[in-house]
């Protein structure tokens, strides 16, 4: 495995875990916000959706490309690109595959 | 040339042939949702449930399309909307980033709103008019035909009404319903003598032109089929160098054994 590679690779999941992360933590506030508590959509609320929709996509291009590096399964890769779409789990999964790329 | 037709591979082609035909039909109804405007004349045209399909969105189409339902009423399923007049296009804030307190020059009560189970045992929610004294309105019961006019749920994006008025949700109405309800309301243009009539908000569609968030939802399930193709073409070419491999050790240990 190319160390420099891999290194970007990682560097680019862990962004992206974040990322998605803590957009769909704060949209699913907000969500709960104005759904469940009938409180006004912010302004930004339908364009933060939308743009969580394109962020998504790049996390599963990063979680695959790891996924290819470090050999994952297809059903361990599906279920970490899922992560990206509950709520706090991808903050998990990065961890849980820090730990496996810092014993590896 | 068997490796090309391994059963792995085939599972990989299709279910990388699934993924972007899906993903591009999500797209497809997306563009569909962004061009959902038709003519009102069109739209009177459909039956109830083409005009408002369960389990879907009212489409922007069918707003402020007239149509009649025959069904139930479900007489201990009321709701009183408060602070209302007969007017409902009166009540739309015209500048929905600010609160506007208007001051009305008629009288202020409250819209009946009556639950009816619809002979598909669907719910729909039916403002049957407006007074300002509703607990005298005697409750409907038993069957009946009403006509009206289809009306969005009022926490449509972008709707927001004067005098921080409560607005009548579908939420409000799936709260309030036994069975399955249906998405936004109707409003009753049938006679009803112990009731004013309510004027609709909404004449006409709402949504005229595309409607963008939906065109930006297409792209996204575009951009999603590139990236799943992108997936599929790696993960294929990644077999093929496998069984490639896997070919050629089969053939080298051949060769020594011979």
């Amino acid at each position: 495995m190319n160390r420099e590679d891999f290194a970007k690779q990682w560097t680019f999941y862990r962004i992206m875990a974040v990322v998605v992360g803590t957009v769909l933590l704060v949209l699913t506030v907000l969500l709960i916000s104005v759904r469940g508590l009938g409180n006004p959509e912010p302004a930004f609320y339908a364009a933060a959706w939308t743009a969580h929709g394109y962020l998504f996509p790049v996390y599963v291009v990063a979680t695959f490309m790891l996924s290819t590096k470090l050999n994952w399964s297809f059903g361990k890769t599906i279920l970490i690109m899922l992560a990206g779409t509950v709520p706090l789990m991808s903050f998990v999964t990065e961890r849980r595959v820090a730990k496996e790329v810092s014993q590896s | 040339m068997s490796r090309y037709f391994s059963l792995r591979l085939l599972a990989i082609h299709a279910l990388g042939a699934v993924s972007v035909l899906a993903c591009l039909a999500l797209g497809n109804w997306q563009w569909d949702r962004a061009h959902d405007y038709v003519s009102p004349e069109t739209s009177m045209a459909k039956t109830f449930n083409e005009l408002s399909p369960l389990r879907d969105y009212l489409p922007a189409s069918s707003v402020g399309v007239a149509t009649s339902v025959t069904g139930t009423w479900q007489p201990e399923e009321r709701i009183l909307m408060p602070e209302r007049i007969i007017d409902g296009k009166s009540m739309i804030n015209p500048n929905p980033e600010t609160e506007v307190i208007a001051e009305w020059v008629g009288p202020v009560g409250y819209w009946v709103v009556d639950i009816m189970e619809l002979e598909d045992e669907s719910s729909l929610g039916i403002v049957r008019g407006f007074s300002e004294t509703p607990d005298q309105i005697a409750l409907a019961t038993g069957l009946a035909t009403v006509a009206g006019v289809m009306q969005p749920s009022e926490d449509l994006p972008g709707l927001k009404l004067v005098n921080k008025i409560e607005p009548l949700t579908t939420k409000l109405i799936v709260e309030n319903s036994k069975t399955i309800a249906h998405d936004g309301y109707l409003v009753s243009t049938t006679k009803d003598e112990s009731l004013t009539q309510v004027s609709p908000m909404f004449t006409e569609p709402v949504v005229t032109g595309l409607n963008w968030r939906n065109v930006a939802y297409t792209f996204n399930w575009i951009f999603f089929a590139l990236i799943v193709a992108m997936m599929w073409v790696r993960v294929a070419r990644d077999e093929l160098e496998f069984a490639q491999i896997a070919q050629s050790n089969a053939d080298l240990g051949h060769d020594n054994e011979s």
